[in-house]
């Protein structure tokens, strides 16, 4: 007998029909574990951004040796269990060009989108998630989601270019809500329905559709460009609202937990190690149901606020006021702050692997794009700035390197991102960091 | 027999001959070079090897280690305890901060509190403190104590205060090193945060220097060498190894931060000629503060290495002035006391102090303090432009430079005339507006907005503001 995810159990009960549903089983996906038997479509493989504000230290973080079998740093040492798992990049550089450096901005900029940016707090174009987005989201209910462990809604390195920022949830409740609140269907249960409020959204957009046309045959050029770009994001919602209307393509082996409680949700370090685990665990929860594909995980702002309780100085300010040991040749404390970074990426990991999916877990269909702000917080440095990339992008990434980039400009591991995610793309990047060539050598 | 003896000595004139040292053919020659470090000429002192948690080990040039201004509540106090209109209390909840940790962000309340209060030391409440550093007391400044010191003789003569160079040279003047040297930012053993900031901005492309030396002689040797030395508009290229790249090519701008000045050149040390003004980049982070160094009594000297790479100095005396705004004004002046532990109204005060140069003939003061630069250069291609070429204008950046020039002016008016100036707007002096976000959430918060005076600007402006 062939099943297929959207198999019932029917019988009846005191003469009524009833149905259950089967939980996600191996039998659904094909020999390979790489698609879903019934329809032949892949396991969607998923993207996630995590960023950490103020680099690492150079000297503690770079391997000694290019290429597999590095020697873990002390720096990555919480990142041990991944290691076979991710790739790490040393020696990218970030070309500003004629442009400002934006202490904390330039750098995020630059890695999130290949093109220096021309004012601080803005990018020059869309991010790099969300140009993955565009093309995997579709079929999801969000097209991506965005949340910020040290609560505030701004620290989302996730735009639509410009003033278009989109906010992070703050708080792993509002998270929660977003995600599994009202407008969620667990598509695990067998009373699964379209959403009726959604199909007359939909059917009010219908409507409009003809009109748009007329309203903008007599607009001029700029109009029309302002009005394309709102019908874009109208088209955007569409598509979002029927993928609503359809139960998601996947399901997961995985129980939606209940909302958790209001928490403290600020930079101390020890609240974070609770909120992040949280959050992480919700983002991966949402994107092993399919409620979105793209997940963008931050813990702090360009330039950590960060603290321990009982360090006056937090990580920010160790950063320019703690100096160089004269004989270590780096600053101990920022370095233990460092680490904390390492920790917390290692924390967003766990989560992502820990859940079951195929032949693997959500992270080996997964990408996860770790980057930072500086290469050397304390003359905020862009030369060597860390990027660190996870997951094996349902076997499309080879993992397990350290790459060192030479003085390359960091939109390679961008683009080559971007290739691993399946995006048809020659080139990514703006001014001096425009770049056609991937690394190739991780591209399976 | 004859035949083969006259043979023989003209076979051994040969010899000797070849012998000799040849002059060398005259023909014309250039070398080039871009600079890839660019630092005040500070001697560190300080033993290798030797540290002591959080400080910057002292020695035979600061006895005492590198400043600690405003490193800790009691740095803080004591500041605050030269004004006589602050109260105990006031002292003691600025000083000690009892519920930071109420604070979102603990560590930026405490920078931006401390950033507000110091910039707030003048005789009576109200007057900012670094754009009127005369009317705050002068909370000293430890000088360098050592009579070591790199530069030039630059007056001529051996004076007391003057430095023997380690080489032996008598007479050198650096009162800048002696005023300066013990500062935390410029002060270390190749880490001195400024040091490496400033070097890390410039090859990222803030500006460039390039230098020149061209002559009809021989290279090594040459008594009638031309040096030039000034901007160029071309961007450091760095190696893979993130080193300044050598033999890559870059124009040479003409019209300003540049000078041509007559040289020679004796077993590979080039030595230029003094010179009234010596016009070059100055040291730079940001793009308000960089331009024009202008070393009045100028003068350069370069040792090339077999590598065609150079070291060395550029000296002469500076405006103190200048040096003072290029350094306190560069984020503001609460900001780099914080977070660099240094204090401008002590630098104020040093540097008038030490000031030995630039007599003004009305006043009797000198208006110039005596300074050496420290060069590393790497072997370069410097090329007169097709077109002119001209100092790079970042368009971004032209406003936050009128607001920076803005506030230079009101300092240098404030100083020279004794009457206080305000703020102007369209910079982060006196942490405005970044103090008043960074204390959102503390119990105390109205109580620091009531007792920490902050610049006063029309309420267009303060939307306006900008912060670095």
């Amino acid at each position: 007998m062939k099943l297929d995810r959207r198999f019932l159990l029917r019988g009846t009960c005191q003469g009524a029909a009833a149905a259950m549903a089967l939980p996600f089983l191996d039998c659904f996906l094909d020999t390979n574990g790489q698609a879903l038997a019934a329809t032949g479509e892949r396991v969607p493989t998923r993207f996630n951004t995590f960023f950490y504000g103020l680099g690492l230290t150079k000297s503690l973080w770079v391997p000694k040796t290019a290429g597999l079998n590095y020697e873990t740093t002390i720096q990555l040492k919480p990142l041990e269990a991944f290691k076979k798992k991710m790739n790490v990049f040393s020696g990218s550089r970030v070309m500003i060009d004629d442009n400002p450096n934006f202490q904390h901005w330039s750098g995020v900029g630059a890695s999130a989108t290949g093109i220096s940016p021309s004012k601080t707090g803005l990018f020059d174009s869309k991010t790099i998630d969300q140009t993955v987005a565009d093309v995997i989201s579709r079929g999801s209910r969000f097209k991506s989601i965005a949340a910020a462990c040290a609560g505030d809604p701004k620290q989302s390195y996730s735009s639509l270019g410009g003033a278009n920022n989109l906010p992070a949830e703050a708080s792993p409740l509002s998270l929660y809500t977003r995600l599994f609140g009202p407008g969620f269907q667990d598509p695990s249960r067998g009373d699964w329905k379209p959403d009726p409020q959604i199909m007359l959204q939909q059917s009010v957009l219908s409507v409009v559709a003809e009109d748009r046309k007329r309203v903008t045959q007599n607009f001029g050029a700029s109009d029309k460009a302002r009005l394309d770009q709102y019908f874009t994001s109208v088209r955007e919602a569409e598509q979002q609202m029927a993928a609503e209307l359809k139960r998601p393509d996947i399901e997961a082996k995985v129980t939606i937990p209940t909302a958790p409680d209001e928490m403290v949700v600020n930079s101390a370090l020890p609240n974070m190690r609770l909120v992040l685990p949280l959050m992480a665990r919700l983002g991966a929860l949402a994107m092993a149901t399919d409620q979105t594909r793209v997940f963008n995980l931050s813990i702090s702002e360009p330039g950590s606020q960060m603290f321990v309780p009982g360090d006056p100085l937090g990580y920010h300010q160790s950063t320019h006021e703690e100096p160089l040991d004269p004989i270590l040749a780096y600053q101990p404390r920022v370095a233990r702050y460092n680490v904390y970074s390492m920790e917390l990426f290692a924390a967003f990991l766990t989560e992502l692997d820990s859940i079951p999916e195929g032949d693997g877990t959500l992270l080996d269909h997964s990408l996860v794009y770790g980057f930072t702000d500086v290469a050397f917080a304390k003359i905020h440095a862009l030369d060597g700035i860390p990027v660190l990339l996870a997951g094996g992008a349902s076997g499309r990434m080879k993992t397990g390197h350290h790459i060192v980039g030479d003085g390359n400009p960091v939109s390679r591991v961008g683009l080559t991102v971007q290739k691993a995610m399946g995006l048809s793309v020659d080139s990514w990047g703006g001014g001096s960091m425009e770049t056609k060539s991937p690394y190739t050598e991780l591209l399976a | 027999m004859i035949l083969r003896k006259r043979l023989l000595a003209f076979s051994s004139a040969m010899a000797v001959m070849a012998c000799l040292p040849h002059p060398a053919a005259a023909a014309p020659w250039v070398r080039s070079f871009v600079v890839g470090t660019y630092e005040y000429a500070f001697r560190y002192g300080g033993r290798a090897g030797y540290s002591r948690p959080g400080e910057i080990e002292p020695g035979s040039d600061c006895i005492h280690g590198s400043t600690i201004h405003f490193s800790n509540g009691e740095q803080i106090r004591r500041a605050l305890k030269f004004q006589s209109w602050r109260s105990p209390e006031e002292i003691h909840t600025v000083s000690t901060l009892p519920d930071l940790e109420q604070a979102k962000t603990p560590d930026q309340a405490r920078f931006m509190i401390w950033d507000r209060a110091m910039s707030y030391r003048g005789w009576r409440h109200g007057i900012e403190t670094y754009i009127n550093p005369f009317a705050a007391q002068d909370p000293g400044q430890p000088q360098v104590v050592s009579r070591i010191g790199d530069g030039f003789n630059l007056d001529g003569k051996i004076g007391v205060n003057d430095f023997v160079s380690p080489d032996g040279e008598k007479g050198v003047d650096n009162a800048l090193y002696r005023a300066w040297g013990c500062d935390a930012p410029w002060r270390g053993n190749g880490n001195a945060t400024l040091d490496l900031r400033s070097n890390d901005k410039m090859q990222e492309g803030l500006y460039t220097m390039v230098i020149r030396i061209s002559g009809n002689q021989d290279p090594m040797n040459d008594k009638d060498a031309t040096l030039e030395i000034g901007y160029s508009p071309d961007k450091i290229v760095k190696d893979a190894r993130g080193q300044v790249a050598t033999d890559f090519s870059y124009r040479i701008v003409k019209t300003a931060q540049y000078t041509k000045m007559k040289a020679k050149v004796a077993n590979g040390v080039v030595e230029s000629e003094q010179v009234a003004e010596l016009h070059a980049p100055r040291i730079a982070w940001f793009y308000d503060h960089a331009g024009d160094a202008n070393f009045h009594q100028g003068k350069i000297r370069l040792v090339i290495d077999a590598e065609g790479n150079a070291k060395g100095l550029i000296g002469g005396y500076r405006n103190w002035r200048d040096i003072y705004a290029q350094n306190t004004f560069a984020q503001d002046g609460g900001q780099q006391g914080v977070r660099e532990h240094e204090d401008g109204v002590a630098l104020y005060y040093a540097l008038k102090r030490n000031a030995d140069g630039m007599r003004d003939a009305r006043t009797g003061q000198n208006m110039g303090i005596s300074t050496a630069y420290r060069i590393t250069a790497a072997s370069a291609y410097v090329v007169d432009a097709k077109k002119p070429a001209e100092i790079t204008i970042l368009t971004l950046e032209e406003k936050r430079r009128e607001a920076y020039l803005r506030i230079v002016a009101n300092m240098i008016k404030a100083t020279t005339t004794r009457i206080v100036q305000d703020v102007t707007p369209g910079t982060s002096e006196g942490a405005y507006p970044n103090m008043e976000r960074a204390i959102v959430g503390m119990p105390s918060a109205d109580y620091f907005l009531k007792t920490l005076d902050r610049p006063h600007f029309d309420d267009d402006v303060q939307e306006a503001q900008a912060s670095k």
